[in-house]
């Protein structure tokens, strides 16, 4: 085998133990030839041994207003060291020479530098907790169901996972920038695939996932459409900014911008379509169990306390399952003059009486309830 | 200046290459590696931040921009700086060298 492919997520703080580790393989005869989506590729060239130098972009000069890419004197001593730029990933530049001088040859030096990529990190990763934060704002509030939905119960799972990995991730910022930039890092032991970093990327997935999902499933208006060729977008744009001799600094900026229009979207979106929604949180309500009786075996009985403007006692039948296709659904209601409210806004209407299968909510008085269910029972025979 | 108490050596050499003379990135590594029989090579990314930072802090000030050649000249901070690294080290030297003929 002489290619070799090595899945991996990358940190800003990794910047030093991905140069250690691309020099060590490199004595072994891996080369580093390049980064794919989320990977780094190698080459088995026995006998060639390079220098590697792996660079962050902005923070690891002393001019970062400047691009590096324009920066005369960089590009100057590069040349004189023969370091040649391999390739770019928009958060590393990695540089290879056949001479053996490392980039950095004062560790002193080194050690000072390297403080502004720990700061820059550990602002990276107060955003990333503050937007799980606003994730967790937002699904306490919005949450109206007596149940948790399975997007639900993702993006919990995916909200908590972020912020373990990265709330451990401010630690080796911190070491970064109290000068202990050489950390154990088990991403970087081997060639081989790092698994952990296929499950530390996945949190992030089922957050959005969960989050537009949630959103289409519950309002079937949205535009997934719109939503697939927002995505879309900002792929082709990625390839289409990506020039490697730029350091895909460009393709960095337009995914960025991107990114952030997309948050804004999913944040801003009107009419309650996902759970980033703030408007909806304003017709927030908590609501408590009071009491579950079951009616047959076909319905329960649900008495809870909904936190509205003041307690409203509510009394909701649940049946198992849905009783009758939409269209004889409808068919019923217009029939007996019954009307219906979405589902997820029960709890922002008048105290009433509700029936609820799993896609309407009927409003109803209590005397009423039991005849429709049977009805419906009857109709769907 | 930033809260430095010393230049480290690296630091130094580049000083006292603009001490000498005006001089650009290339011809430093070369003068330095020559003064030092090779003993201190300098990598692109320590010259690079050696540059920066004396910029930054005024030690030196560019005065020529050839192609991709850029010229730089030593301040008068910069000359400071250096005759009192130079002082200090001097002083550290006379001590070592007064304990050692005193201790052997």
């Amino acid at each position: 085998m002489t290619k070799k492919t090595k899945w991996i997520m990358f940190e800003e703080t990794d910047v030093l133990n991905c140069q250690d580790f691309l020099n060590k393989v490199s004595s072994n005869g891996w080369q580093f030839v390049g980064f794919g989506t989320g990977n780094m590729k190698f080459e088995y060239r026995p006998g060639e041994t390079l220098m590697y130098a792996v660079i962050n972009h902005h923070p690891v000069t002393f001019r970062d207003a400047q691009d590096e890419k324009n920066d005369y004197l960089f590009n100057e001593l590069m040349d004189y060291f023969n370091y040649t730029l391999v390739d770019s990933n928009g958060l590393f530049s990695v540089y290879s020479s056949k001479e053996q001088i490392p980039y950095f040859t004062d560790p002193q030096l080194e050690k000072e530098t390297l403080k502004r990529v720990g700061k820059r990190s550990l602002y990276y990763l107060l955003l990333v907790i503050f937007i799980a934060y606003i994730s967790f704002e937002s699904l306490i509030r919005n949450h109206r169901y007596l149940y948790l939905t399975y997007f639900e119960l993702m993006a919990w799972m995916s909200i908590v996972t972020i912020s373990i990995y990265s709330i451990a991730n401010i630690f080796n910022s911190y070491r970064f920038i109290k000068g202990r930039q050489r950390y154990e890092s088990i991403r970087f032991k081997s060639l081989k695939t790092d698994w952990l970093t296929v499950l530390t990327a996945l949190p992030f997935i089922v957050l959005i996932l969960s989050i537009l999902l949630n959103g289409v499933f519950r309002h079937m208006d949205i535009n997934f459409v719109y939503l697939i060729g927002l995505f879309l977008f900002v792929f082709l744009s990625m390839k289409v900014f990506e020039n490697k001799k730029n350091g895909n600094r460009i393709a960095g900026i337009v995914a960025t911008l991107v990114g952030l229009g997309i948050l804004i979207f999913l944040i801003t979106s009107p009419q309650e379509k996902t759970y980033l929604n703030l408007d909806s949180l304003k017709t927030m309500n908590k609501e408590f169990f009071v009491h579950r009786e079951d009616i047959g075996d076909f319905a329960q009985k649900i008495e809870l306390w909904s936190e509205k403007d003041d307690l409203t006692l509510y009394e909701i039948f649940e049946v198992k399952g849905n009783l009758l296709d939409e269209p004889m659904m409808n068919r019923y209601l217009s029939l007996n003059q019954l009307e219906s409210v979405p589902k997820h806004e029960i709890s922002q209407h008048d105290k009433l009486y509700y029936y609820i299968d799993d896609r309407f909510v009927i409003k109803s008085s209590t005397d009423q309830i039991e005849d429709i269910v049977s009805e419906l029972l009857k109709r769907n025979q | 200046m930033e809260q430095r108490q010393t230049l480290t050596e690296s630091m130094f050499y580049v000083l006292m290459c603009f001490y000498q003379k005006p001089t650009f990135g290339i011809e430093i590594v070369a003068t330095i590696k020559q003064w030092t029989n090779n003993r201190v090579v300098m990598g692109p990314g320590t010259l690079y931040t050696i540059l920066g930072k004396f910029e930054e802090d005024k030690l030196i000030k560019e005065i020529d921009v050839e192609g991709r050649k850029r010229t730089y000249q030593i301040t008068d901070f910069g000359r400071l700086i250096f005759e009192s690294e130079v002082d200090r080290l001097s002083d550290l030297l006379i001590t070592a060298q007064f304990i050692k003929e005193n201790h052997q």
